[in-house]
């Protein structure tokens, strides 16, 4: 018997793991991805007391849609993998006889990919249906968003980098809120913003010092502006790897804190 | 066979499990006592794993617990005595989680639902105490495990359900399987439990079959008091008395009245057992 890792065993247990999944957060899924709808009952709700129709615009929606996301990766990870630290459904997942890479794998899998994914579509779909049928409105986010990426001729952040740092940025979220999840036994979600804001007043304080230090900031300042493409392009690739290093150590902490798990 | 070699556990600055060293075999059901507090229940976080020794080592079939490796896992199953009123049906539960376990059977499982009086097709969280019990009795049968730790599986269940329980264990366990239960019902469990292992603050007190406690001590049923008796209990027109076994014949064990003997005359127990 393989004993670090199966794809057989994998499988077996990722399918476990999705059904948990839905059964913990199918409904919190399907109600962030079914937003856009939400929102269109609501402005025909209010259109009723109102002379003109309320309709949200193409920025409003693109707000609400960074709003959905987050609120994805605050509330998922506490309540699908929050039970973990709980003594009785914390001992069940970790005598389920799966190995630990293949029980943290299916984790980064439905967590990072599966779920943000699904809802994406989701919500881009939902998005674009209540577009096409209200041909009067504005255009839908997902339209929009190719024609950003189309229209794209910036060499410094390509697509790809764009892309990257988008989804750097989610998955980065997501990891620090199951980290939350995985240490805090209670208040896991209230407990991870604040560690967050105390990690950004910390890295507020390090970088006012960085300043301090520099003898002619606006010597610094001139040759950041004065930069080459080139150079701006190595920037922007180097902050894309610095970002997804960010990613990985997080995924890492998250790994640790499964296999040292007690109850 | 589980072998523990020195182990020692503590929460935080507080010792719980102190230098035990102790070898437990196959095909035999373990009956672990011990007053409230005394690490039964660590004791059995620490077999499978849930938690890590803070000294010394445990063996499972050269397996080390807490690495949890699916190859352990697999042949391991731990029964809590809090189990989870899943808000599923039990037939459900048991049909998606069992097959992790390599030997898991779930026609096993419906057959000792129906030998337990339980309805496979009942939600979990339907369920009364012993009926959840029961359901996860009939999970941890059904996977056929060679270890299997169960913490206090009589408590919640009612009196037949208890026979019920007695004879479930005694058939659908495998000869070489080996059963660690511990429990504060030692009435319920007193027919299917050899050896005897008696937890004390942080040590093992008793660790012996009742073979071997029969040839120790002598177990009296009859009404006349005995000054030399370790330990006295009046029972309902009879009694029970401990004394150390000078005669060579053996007796039946009253495993209640033994840990109260045990429990009063440590040293003197302990000095018998070794000698």
């Amino acid at each position: 018997m393989n004993d670090t890792f199966s794809p057989v065993r994998l499988g077996q247990y990722l399918l476990h793991d999705i059904r948990h999944n839905m059964r913990t957060y199918g409904f919190g899924l399907l109600l962030l991805g079914l937003l856009p709808v939400i929102m269109l009952l609501l402005s025909l709700l209010l259109s009723l007391f109102s002379e003109d129709p309320v309709r949200m615009g193409a920025d409003g929606r693109t707000v609400i849609f960074g709003f959905a996301i987050w609120g994805l990766t605050l509330s998922y990870p506490s309540r699908s993998y929050g039970h973990l630290t709980n003594k009785r459904k914390g001992s069940e997942w970790l005598m389920l006889p799966a190995s630990m890479p293949e029980k943290f794998t299916s984790m980064m899998l439905i967590s990072i990919v599966l779920l943000p994914l699904s809802m994406i579509l989701l919500y881009l779909g939902s998005d674009a249906l209540i577009c096409w049928l209200d041909p009067h409105g504005s255009s839908s986010i997902a339209s929009g968003i190719a024609e950003v990426m189309r229209n794209n001729s910036s060499i410094e952040v390509t697509n790809g980098t764009m892309l990257m740092l988008i989804f750097n940025s989610i998955w980065q979220s997501v990891l620090f809120f199951l980290l939350g999840a995985l240490f805090f036994k209670k208040r896991k979600i209230v407990g991870t913003i604040l560690v967050l804001m105390g990690l950004n007043v910390l890295i507020i304080v390090l970088i006012q010092l960085f300043v301090h230090i520099i003898p002619d900031i606006s010597a610094l300042k001139n040759l950041i502006l004065s930069a080459s493409d080139e150079a701006a392009r190595h920037f922007v690739v180097a902050m894309v790897s610095v970002s997804t290093l960010f990613t990985m150590a997080l995924a890492t902490g998250v790994f640790f804190r499964l296999k040292t798990l007690k109850h | 066979m589980i072998q523990m070699q020195n182990l020692a556990f503590a929460y935080g600055r507080t010792p719980v499990l102190q230098g035990i060293n102790m070898t437990l075999t196959e095909g035999r059901i373990y009956g672990l006592l011990g007053e409230n507090g005394v690490g039964k229940s660590t004791l059995l976080a620490l077999l499978c794993g849930l938690q890590r020794p803070s000294m010394g080592s445990i063996s499972i079939d050269g397996h080390e617990p807490y690495q949890r490796r699916p190859s352990f896992l697999g042949n391991v199953f731990y029964l809590p005595e809090d189990v989870l009123p899943v808000s599923q049906r039990a037939c459900k539960f048991v049909a998606e989680r069992g097959p992790f376990w390599p030997r898991f059977s779930y026609e096993k499982f419906q057959t000792i639902m129906r030998e337990l009086d339980n309805d496979p097709d009942k939600r979990m969280d339907q369920m009364s105490a012993g009926q959840l019990k029961k359901t996860y009795i009939a999970f941890a049968m059904a996977c056929n495990t060679k270890l299997l730790l169960l913490d206090e599986p009589t408590n919640g269940l009612d009196i037949p359900s208890k026979a019920l329980f007695r004879s479930a264990l005694m058939r659908h366990t495998a000869d070489d399987a080996l059963v660690v239960i511990t429990t504060h019902q030692v009435r319920d469990l007193e027919s299917v439990i050899d050896p005897i292992v008696i937890l004390d603050q942080r040590e093992v007190l008793l660790h012996a079959s009742l073979d071997e406690i029969a040839k120790h001590l002598y177990f009296d049923y009859s009404s006349q008091p005995n000054p030399s008796a370790l330990y006295s209990e009046q029972l309902p027109g009879s009694m029970v008395q401990v004394y150390p076994n000078t005669t060579g014949v053996e007796s039946k064990v009253n495993v209640e009245a033994l840990f109260n003997a045990v429990h009063r005359n440590k040293e003197i127990v302990k000095d018998l057992f070794n000698k």
